[in-house]
């Protein structure tokens, strides 16, 4: 069940972020000099970079978000109903 | 055997290893006549090779590669030597002219060409042209080599050391090229920038490579620095005057070479043009393989065209445009792939250019590394000012994908793959946190609002 849920997540992200090789591609040579650049180089290109990183993130987290709500609603509905009657019949 | 290279304030120490191949390649050298000045008159020497390496007992770089030639006479050995002694000259003034920053000898990086020094068999001192022999006063960039011990009984019992020369080299590892890239490796153009440079230092010394092709190219990293480095001078000449005959590899001719070679009523004329035109092909070659994938220049590019099939798609600028479309569909790669096409056709920018006697390989890639900048990084980039909020929100993620593509040695192009898989995981990671939080959120909210709602309907 957590192995396919996984999966499921996996998918979804590589769906919709796409592949990291593919979607930095179109940085070039700057995404290489970024790497190779020391902690706390500003140069707008890096922030660029960082930019697009931090984008590539945070459409991870919104496609984690949005399976964690799916599956939350079903599960804690399910549950819900089941805690309702138990606490009616025992009230 | 021992080889002694040193310089002012330097000193290698080499220990020739035994072959693990014993055997002997045949290679041929067309050298000028000792004492034909410039007539151009060559002679012929016919050489056996011995491929070994050396390990340095001293400071500085590790590993060295030994070739020792054995040459048939005494005039063919002192032409050789002649030969060899002018072409690592030249080779090391091609690198000197990339710089001092962090050289401390001429025979540490950075390189655009591996260094090679001649070694006398007789153990005689062999120093480059120029230098002088006394140890005071003596330039900076002097190496004087020198053979300790006698040769080996491995080289062959009873060989007359005056006919045999060694040429010592740093050994490189080579390098694996990525086979196809659909997208381009740009990331790879910053580090061809010295092999460049030092290409157009050695035309302008009147000297060409002559067989610049991806194999012959390797990825050196030495302390602090890094880049592309050319190997492999057997074929390195003197372009001005040009060399009756031209070693090379067929695969990656130029396309005027080839013409030369195919139609018997030009006649077969060398002029230096066309051995600077064969290197700065041989560099497209290989900035290709980066930015490409080595299977699709050797099975695309240097293959014959669809549509012309008398002629390469190398050889026509609107053949290589096509090709190189068709490779990298996205049109946003367009101002890229016309900067790239360029130089493979016959106009100013094309075949004029490449057999010019100016410098050109340096102006070329900045050319290509300004069209790479041109190129729509999706239409709309996003304001870096608007994202400030967004960065500092996954700052700690940015720097930990860095930290893990800069650990370990690597070359660039490993350590930008090593970030793109950190970017994945740490996608997958970020994913997987948010999923479980909102499922538990949802779950817990509902279980006590089930709660709260049953106790008040059962208590009611």
């Amino acid at each position: 069940m957590t192995d396919s849920w996984r999966v499921a997540l996996r998918d979804r992200v590589a769906r919709r972020c796409g592949e990291p090789d593919k979607h930095f591609a179109r940085y070039g040579y700057t995404f290489g000099n970024w790497i190779d650049a020391p902690p706390g180089a500003r140069l707008p290109a890096f922030l660029e970079v960082e930019a697009g990183v931090a984008d590539y993130l945070r459409v991870a987290a919104q496609t984690g978000r949005h399976l964690g709500t799916v599956a939350g609603l079903a599960i804690g509905g399910a549950a819900a109903t089941l805690v309702f009657l138990v606490v009616c019949v025992v009230a | 055997m021992v080889i002694d290279l040193s310089g002012p304030n330097w000193h290698v120490q080499l220990t020739v290893a035994p072959p693990v191949n014993p055997d002997r390649k045949p290679v041929d050298f067309d050298v000028p006549m000792i004492g034909a000045g410039a007539s151009g008159q060559l002679r012929r020497i016919r050489t056996e090779v011995i491929f070994t390496t050396a390990a340095n007992e001293r400071n500085g770089w590790q590993n060295w590669h030994v070739k020792i030639y054995g040459c048939a006479d005494l005039g063919d050995a002192e032409a050789l030597r002649q030969h060899l002694h002018e072409q690592a000259s030249a080779l090391q003034r091609a690198n000197q002219y990339l710089g001092g920053h962090g050289r401390r000898t001429p025979i540490e990086p950075p390189w655009a060409v591996v260094p090679v020094q001649v070694v006398r068999g007789d153990g005689q001192l062999e120093q480059l042209s120029g230098a002088v022999t006394t140890r005071l006063g003596t330039p900076s960039d002097q190496i004087v080599a020198q053979l300790y011990r006698r040769l080996p009984s491995w080289i062959g019992e009873g060989a007359r050391p005056d006919l045999y020369l060694l040429a010592v080299s740093p050994q490189i590892d080579l390098l694996k090229w990525e086979s196809l890239r659909r997208w381009p490796g740009t990331e790879h153009l910053i580090d061809f920038r010295q092999l460049a440079a030092g290409l157009d230092q050695l035309h302008q010394l009147k000297w060409a490579h002559c067989d610049l092709k991806p194999d012959n190219v390797c990825w050196c990293t030495y302390q602090e620095t890094s880049g592309y480095v050319l190997i492999d001078t057997d074929a390195a000449t003197q372009a001005d005057p040009p060399p009756s005959v031209l070693r090379g590899t067929e695969l990656y001719e130029y396309g005027g070479l080839r013409r030369l070679r195919t139609d018997p009523a030009r006649g077969w004329h060398l002029s230096p043009g066309l051995l600077y035109a064969q290197d700065r092909f041989g560099l497209m070659i290989v900035v290709l393989c980066a930015l490409a994938g080595r299977h699709w220049v050797e099975n695309t590019l240097l293959n014959m065209d669809p549509d012309d099939p008398r002629h390469r798609v190398a050889d026509s600028e609107p053949a290589v445009q096509k090709a190189l479309r068709e490779h990298w569909a996205d049109p946003r790669w367009r101002p890229l792939i016309a900067v790239l096409a360029e130089p493979f056709g016959t106009g100013p920018r094309g075949q004029i250019a490449l057999e010019a006697s100016q410098p050109w390989a340096e102006a070329w890639l900045a050319a290509v590394i300004e069209a790479e900048q041109r190129c729509d990084r999706d239409g709309s980039p996003q304001p870096v000012p608007a994202a400030t909020e967004l960065l500092s929100a996954y700052a700690g993620h940015i720097e930990a994908v860095r930290t893990y593509a800069q650990h370990g040695p690597a070359t660039r192009p490993e350590r930008v793959h090593r970030a793109y898989d950190a970017i994945g995981s740490r996608a997958q990671e970020v994913a997987l946190r948010q999923a479980v939080l909102w499922l538990s959120i949802w779950c817990l909210g509902a279980v006590a609002v089930a709660v709260a709602l049953g106790v008040l309907v059962g208590g009611g």
